[in-house]
């Protein structure tokens, strides 16, 4: 299991066209992927588009990223990739 | 067999218009009853059921996001993206599986339990935008449950042609679910979940009545009924006489919105920034209606339609003087600016003695040179009207400060003729330019030099700076206000006419959108011109609008670098455009 923190730097957050795009990465992999904020403390499915919009994160909130499973390394370096390139925006 | 007596029914409109149709019932939450629970047995035909239900709902929002993109616009086919979404929702769909699998509950009742679990944390966030995230689930478990039973199997073709869609609340996607062409009114127990719906049928100026209870007791599916969005009644088995009287206002109207009433007094945004409101128009004739409707002037008098309707040639002087005179007269003090002619590829007129050649060839400004004899005229005709009113000149496709300076002198030149013996302001008249070549935007600081007054003819504007022709259906993608070019190059206007201090309007179709009217004052245009039976409705929605929030926005948006980006950021402001708030809609009812 690998953990990391990421920061949301595109202006409009994870909004619901960033978290269809996360949703649509995560779901390539077979490792399991939570995403969690701590203010408010809560942790959902990497895989859910109602989980990931009900973390609410804005530009600028952190978001910790748990990978879990077989491709989790590959997992991992995918979603820092799609984050930090603010999901192509 | 006896009429139905009439019954009237109070409410409030919420979009103005009179509509008359037949009812019809939009099922929202599907079935009140449904059965709890399922026998073991049953299983898997039930977990059958429900994936047929989902299919037919991916099917059925596949079709209403291509007609949104048709019909109303990327931005709100979006929305249409988000409950796509939804339905694949791994961790959705196998809970209500889960649900119906191993606790035995009824598809129904596991899609709505499933919902009310998600929604109950969806309406705990504090921010706006994230919280309506939780109605798109709500709107997508309903249409679930009611795919379940199969209520929407209505064909389009089945469906009568004045339909007054009936429900306790009517959603974009409801509203979507149905021809727009055929929609006639809305009647509804709560405005809309989220005032897209309103937004839209303002703009498509389809009536609204909302804030009437019990309407499933009050009104049956089929019954005709008459919609006042003005008044905010409703009445049900109208009379003939009633249906009459209605019918003519309908005509009147012709889904004007509150040309009845119009709006003439100021209009200041929520933070209290001035912005004025003018009429573009082509004709003398429709000056005072423009007026009544509230027009403060007249931004932009095309003068082309002057020319088309004489007979062979180009209008003489004393036919535009008389013109002119008229549209002076009727606006007094107020200013209206006459964009001298602009033949160009849509006017084109065969066989006359003016010809607009292709829009990259010899019109506007261009022609006049080519043609001072043709342009001294209808300037001659402006200075002589000019002594009865407030009177302005536009030369439209300006692309070089050359062009300014030697159409100023012919201007100049006419001027200094009629200064003997004709009644003649002692003030030169004010010479302002059309900015609607690229070209002028990046000599924008010269020409402001020479140019009395801005004018931005957005569309032009859009078409020469994206190089995309507005007719053509293959660059419809690409002909889009919002791209980021075009929000820059606005907003680079709005920047140098301040530094320069010109009065600047803005003339094109966006300005009576209000979107784009709430970008153009976040820019900080105070000037904007329109269609004059967008007027009333637009300076309503400008007193919605906060120029402070409206200029950070717009900050905020000329960060952007694609257009998806701009749409997205959109969306997400949209609901902050045109809150309907009671205090605006006691506003319009009171007139």
């Amino acid at each position: 299991m690998i953990h990391q923190v990421l920061r949301i730097e595109n202006d409009l957050g994870l909004h619901a066209r960033a978290a269809a795009k996360l949703v649509r990465l995560t779901a390539r992999f077979e490792a399991d992927i939570k995403l969690s904020t701590r203010s408010p403390s809560r942790t959902v499915d990497g895989k859910s588009i109602l989980g990931i919009l009900l973390l609410a994160a804005s530009q600028g909130t952190e978001v910790e990223i748990t990978a879990d499973g077989k491709d989790e390394q590959e997992a991992m370096q995918a979603i820092v990739d799609l984050v930090e390139g603010r999901f192509g925006e | 067999m006896r009429d139905m007596p009439s019954k009237k029914l109070a409410g409030i409109g919420l979009s103005a218009g009179v509509a008359i149709g037949t009812a019809y019932r939009v099922e929202q939450k599907g079935p009140a009853f449904y059965r709890l629970h399922i026998p073991a047995a049953d299983v898997p035909a039930e977990l059958l059921r429900l994936r047929k239900a989902l299919a037919s709902s991916k099917k059925q929002l596949s079709r209403i996001k291509r007609r949104f993109v048709e019909q109303i616009g990327q931005e709100h086919a979006n929305v249409i993206d988000a409950h796509l979404l939804i339905l694949e929702d791994r961790k959705f769909v196998d809970r209500v599986e889960e649900k119906i699998g191993s606790l035995q509950e009824s598809p129904e009742r596991a899609v709505r339990e499933v919902a009310e679990d998600w929604l109950a944390v969806y309406r705990s966030l504090h921010d706006p935008f994230f919280r309506e995230r939780g109605s798109d689930l709500d709107e997508v478990a309903d249409r679930v449950v009611a795919n379940l039973t199969e209520l929407d199997a209505t064909r389009e073709e089945d469906l009568p042609e004045d339909l007054i869609l009936v429900a306790t609340e009517i959603s974009l996607s409801n509203l979507s679910d149905y021809p727009l062409a055929k929609v006639k009114g809305l009647l509804s127990t709560r405005g809309g979940r989220t005032s897209h719906v309103i937004i839209i049928s303002r703009f498509y100026q389809i009536p609204v009545v909302s804030g009437i209870e019990g309407l499933e007791q009050l009104i049956r599916p089929g019954d005709s009924v008459i919609l006042d969005g003005t008044e905010g009644v409703a009445y049900v088995h109208p009379s003939s006489s009633q249906k009459r009287d209605f019918e003519v206002r309908r005509q009147t109207e012709h889904r004007q919105t509150l040309v009845l009433k119009g709006d003439t007094s100021p209009c200041v945004t929520s933070d209290g920034r001035g912005v004025s409101v003018y009429a573009n128009t082509e004709m003398d004739s429709e000056v005072s209606t423009a007026l009544r409707l509230g027009a403060e002037g007249i931004g932009l008098f095309r003068s082309e339609f002057i020319h088309l309707m004489s007979k062979e040639r180009a209008a003489d002087e004393e036919e535009q003087f008389l013109i002119y005179k008229n549209l002076a007269e009727n606006t007094g003090d107020r200013p209206a600016l006459i964009r001298t002619l602009d033949l160009g590829r849509e006017r084109h007129r065969s066989g006359s003695s003016i010809t607009g050649d292709d829009f990259l060839g010899l019109r506007g400004i261009r022609l006049s040179l080519k043609r001072p004899d043709i342009f001294k005229i209808q300037v001659r005709a402006i200075l002589r009207a000019r002594a009865h009113g407030n009177l302005k000149i536009l030369l439209p496709m300006v692309s070089s400060v050359d062009e300014l300076i030697e159409g100023k002198e012919l201007i100049r030149e006419v001027e200094a003729d009629l200064a003997v013996g004709v009644s003649n302001p002692e003030e030169p008249v004010e010479v302002g330019i059309m900015i609607e070549v690229p070209s002028a935007l990046l000599i924008l600081e010269d020409l402001c030099d020479h140019a009395d007054l801005l004018a931005v003819g957005t569309n032009d504007l859009i078409q020469y700076t994206l190089a995309a022709d507005r007719s053509s259906e293959e660059m419809s993608y690409l002909f889009n206000p919002l791209h980021p070019a075009i929000l820059k190059s606005l907003d680079r206007i709005a920047r140098v006419a301040e530094e320069s201090r010109r009065t600047t309007f803005v003339c094109g179709e966006i300005a009576a959108h209000p979107l784009y009217a709430y970008l153009l004052i976040g820019m900080g245009f105070q000037n904007l011109s329109m269609n004059p039976f967008s007027i009333p409705a637009l300076k309503n929605a400008i007193r919605n609008i906060s120029y402070a929030e409206a200029s950070q926005t717009v900050d905020q948006l000329l960060k952007l670098s694609t257009i998806k980006e701009v749409r997205a950021f959109v969306d997400r402001r949209i609901n902050h455009l045109q809150p309907v708030s009671q205090d605006a809609t006691a506003a319009l009812l009171q007139g």
